[in-house]
């Protein structure tokens, strides 16, 4: 990099950055569904009342919380080889369109059992928030345990807790950048790409960090949406829907 | 079969080593009304909740409605909606509507149509007097309007019993009033109720039986003129000095 | 039925941990049998692999100490860093409060291992602009350099939080007994919201005890770097690769369970 900055490399490669931006957008928006589906399960099963349920789902939260993201990408993407463990990877590969379907689902799987973790614990803390009265009218009217859970307590547990949650999801956004290390051509792999062929790393970066900034003030957006028109409204007495 | 409604033959139940409740014997005929009153820590509420197992027995045989609660092939939830439930905290579902609340259970439960679960839930706020808070929110509503809402809710399910746990003990003074009356014209139907209150007042008016608890054990059974005016036990004695007095 | 398990349990906390012990081992030897039968820890756990990734290469530091060093190093730079611009950001005064907000969103939203290559590929030209003289940076000082900025950014946030949950009383009732802004907030306000912030800092510093493991990009020999390159030596990426992931897990799992621990800890000093 020289005292000029030249940022018309941007255009000239401009490719690049989209391809990477579309590939994080992949990652993100693929592992944001499961790892919102597999805390939530997983959320549950911590509160469950059975000793063993709550024991394996713990045993699931602390161990994959506390091993690094990359250290969990790098043992899935070298120990295995993934097409060949499951073969429909492939054909889902191509329906998405990704080519190197070993490198992008190891770095998958990884963000989806990481950021898990830290949706299960969102959930469990929002569940245990409530009053337990909640529960009890609900079994008193009858309800069994997916009714209430259903109905009841999963429906007001996420409008609690919604704004970690959120939170979570841009934190996956961020850590999709180690997908790079084992090979995913996404964001942050293209301002090395860039910068080895142009070595205008400086402009790719901020760039790069732009577009970082965009997705999630976008997922921050839409997530908004989701609370006004998906979640449950709770009211106040003066009149306040939250 | 015998008439009881509800039955509990030589019931124990522990807290890990605290014995909450004490060789209960107690049983409720169909269309009974019964107060069970006490000081606090009795073991009141731990009992009633045993009868629609929200709470567990240690030991002893429970049986409601025909249903033996020990027996692992009982059905609880069918137990449950022959015997609703009214809390001394309401437990309104705060992100449904008022009319939600009360058609909830009879949609999803008994797989009532909508349109006639609603039809009944307009039926039974009109009955605690109501009607118009049909699509507030119960944090919009004062207290009372919650309890109120609550036995509606209970009524729905259509229940052969009614337990009430301490309705109006949350409840601003002013307001308790309205909850009472609401209760009282459900005496004159034939629900099987079990109350726990300190209303001896409407224990006065409605019950058919008052049961005294202390210490976890029935001290005293009888009816409310000879509660009253004849406590047989010393601690039952000092327990009406106390509430009358306030 | 799971009443009676939860109070046994309680009562005996020797028996729960060994149940524990047996049934996290039998999950990973499972594991290991169904996923990778011919795994050979034996060749693996040798003295000398063993030394080189916890401890690095002859006559340099490396390894897992590098790792726990390297964290130690920068959580104490972002705690201060990180507490000045949290009281910058809490505060009123719009000529602090600006440029602090700014730099904790930016590197909040910035992508950790960005970072780290920004840092690793500015530091020199930087130098060199300042100093006029060609210098080079090497990939640990980038690293703590590095650490020092997105860590002192979640950092503000814990203090700022901190300070936002201490009750108005407090600062009322300095002003009463005739404190200054400053007597008040040095004697009175920061030791209390510190004490309540000890839970998260921790958590704080067991996440950036996992980030470690992020420098590899810029190849810092730490305890991750270390294991990838005895990796390329020898090939055994599955029984190196859950070496390291127990380790890592052994080392963040207590650290965390330190945290639980001074979280009741504090939580009793409130309420008293």
């Amino acid at each position: 990099m020289g005292y000029e900055l030249d940022w018309t490399v941007l255009l000239t490669y401009k490719q690049l950055l989209i391809d990477g931006f579309i590939m994080t957008m992949k990652l993100s928006i693929i592992g944001m569904f499961f790892a919102f589906l597999i805390g939530s399960i997983m959320g549950l099963a911590r509160v469950n009342k059975n000793f063993f349920i709550s024991l394996f789902a713990t045993y699931y939260v602390e161990f994959f919380r506390n091993v690094p993201l990359i250290v969990q990408m790098f043992f899935i993407y070298f120990s295995f080889t993934l097409t060949d463990i499951f073969p429909s990877l492939e054909i889902i590969g191509n329906s998405i369109v990704v080519e190197n379907h070993n490198e992008f689902f190891s770095a998958l799987i990884a963000l989806i059992t990481y950021t898990s973790t830290y949706i299960a614990e969102a959930i469990r803390s929002g569940i245990q928030s409530l009053p337990k009265g909640q529960v009890e009218a609900s079994k008193t009217l009858g309800m069994n345990y997916f009714q209430s859970m259903y109905y009841i307590i999963f429906p007001q547990a996420i409008k609690i807790v919604w704004s970690p949650i959120v939170g979570q999801f841009l934190n996956l956004i961020k850590n999709s950048s180690l997908a790079m290390t084992i090979g995913v051509m996404e964001l942050t792999f293209q301002t090395q790409e860039i910068d080895s062929l142009t070595f205008r790393g400086f402009e790719a970066a901020t760039a790069v960090t732009i577009l970082y900034l965009l997705l999630a003030l976008s997922t921050s957006f839409i997530m908004s949406f989701v609370d006004r028109y998906l979640l449950v409204k709770i009211a106040s007495k003066n009149g306040a829907v939250r | 079969m015998s008439e009881n409604m509800i039955e509990m033959k030589n019931i124990q139940k522990h807290y890990g080593d605290f014995h909450a409740l004490k060789n209960i014997n107690f049983s409720v005929k169909k269309g009974e009304i019964v107060v069970v009153c006490g000081p606090s820590g009795s073991g009141k509420s731990t009992m009633i909740r045993c009868i629609n197992k929200l709470e567990d027995i240690t030991s002893g045989t429970l049986i409601v409605d025909g249903f033996d609660l020990g027996d692992k092939k009982t059905n609880i939830n069918k137990v449950r909606q022959k015997a609703g439930m009214v809390f001394q905290h309401f437990n309104l579902f705060p992100h449904k509507t008022i009319l939600e609340n009360i058609t909830i259970g009879p949609i999803k439960v008994k797989k009532i149509s909508k349109e006639e679960a609603d039809k009944k839930a307009m039926e039974l706020l009109e009955k605690v007097k109501i009607p118009h808070q049909a699509s507030k929110y119960p944090g919009e509503l004062s207290g009372g309007q919650q309890q109120r809402v609550a036995i509606a809710r209970t009524l729905a399910m259509e229940p052969d019993i009614i337990l009430f746990d301490e309705p109006t003990s949350a409840l601003d003074p002013e307001m308790i009033g309205e909850v009472l009356d609401v209760m009282k014209s459900l005496a004159k139907e034939n629900y099987t109720v079990v109350c726990v209150t300190h209303e001896m007042g409407f224990a006065k008016e409605v019950a058919h039986r008052i049961v005294f608890m202390a210490d976890g054990e029935i001290l005293e059974e009888n009816s409310p003129e000879e509660f009253f005016t004849n406590p047989k036990t010393q601690r039952a004695s000092l327990f009406l000095k106390e509430i009358l007095n306030h | 039925m799971s009443e009676e398990i939860n109070s046994f349990f309680k009562e005996n906390k020797f028996l729960y941990y060994l149940l524990n012990f047996i049934l996290v081992i039998t999950f990973l030897k499972s594991f290991q049998v169904l996923a990778y039968p011919e795994a050979d820890f034996q060749a693996v756990l040798t003295q000398g692999n063993m030394n080189f990734i916890l401890f690095g290469m002859d006559g340099e530091l490396g390894g897992l100490v590098l790792t726990f060093i390297l964290a130690f190093i920068a959580i104490i730079l972002s705690f201060i860093f990180g507490s000045l611009l949290g009281i910058a950001r809490w505060s009123d005064i719009k000529i602090i409060k600006l440029p602090a907000t700014a730099f904790i969103e930016l590197f909040r939203s910035i992508p950790h291992i960005m970072v780290i290559f920004w840092v690793f590929f500015a530091m020199p030209v930087i130098l060199t602009m300042i100093f006029g003289v060609k210098m080079s940076v090497s990939p640990l000082v980038s690293a703590i350099i590095a650490f020092t900025l997105f860590e002192s950014a979640h950092i503000a946030e814990i203090v700022r939080a901190g300070l936002n949950s201490m009750p108005k009383g407090q600062f009322e009732a300095a002003k009463t007994l005739g404190m200054n802004s400053w007597q008040t907030f040095i004697l009175i306000i920061l030791p209390q919201a510190y004490r309540r912030m000890i839970p998260s800092l921790v958590s704080q510093f067991v996440s950036l005890f996992k980030d470690t493991s992020l420098v590899y990009v810029i190849g810092v020999v730490e305890f991750f770097r270390a294991a990838t390159i005895l990796n390329n030596r020898i090939y055994m990426s599955f029984e190196i690769l859950s070496i390291v992931g127990i380790i890592y897990f052994i080392c963040a799992f207590t650290m965390s369970q330190i945290a639980g621990y001074l979280e009741k800890k504090v939580e009793n000093q409130i309420n008293s």
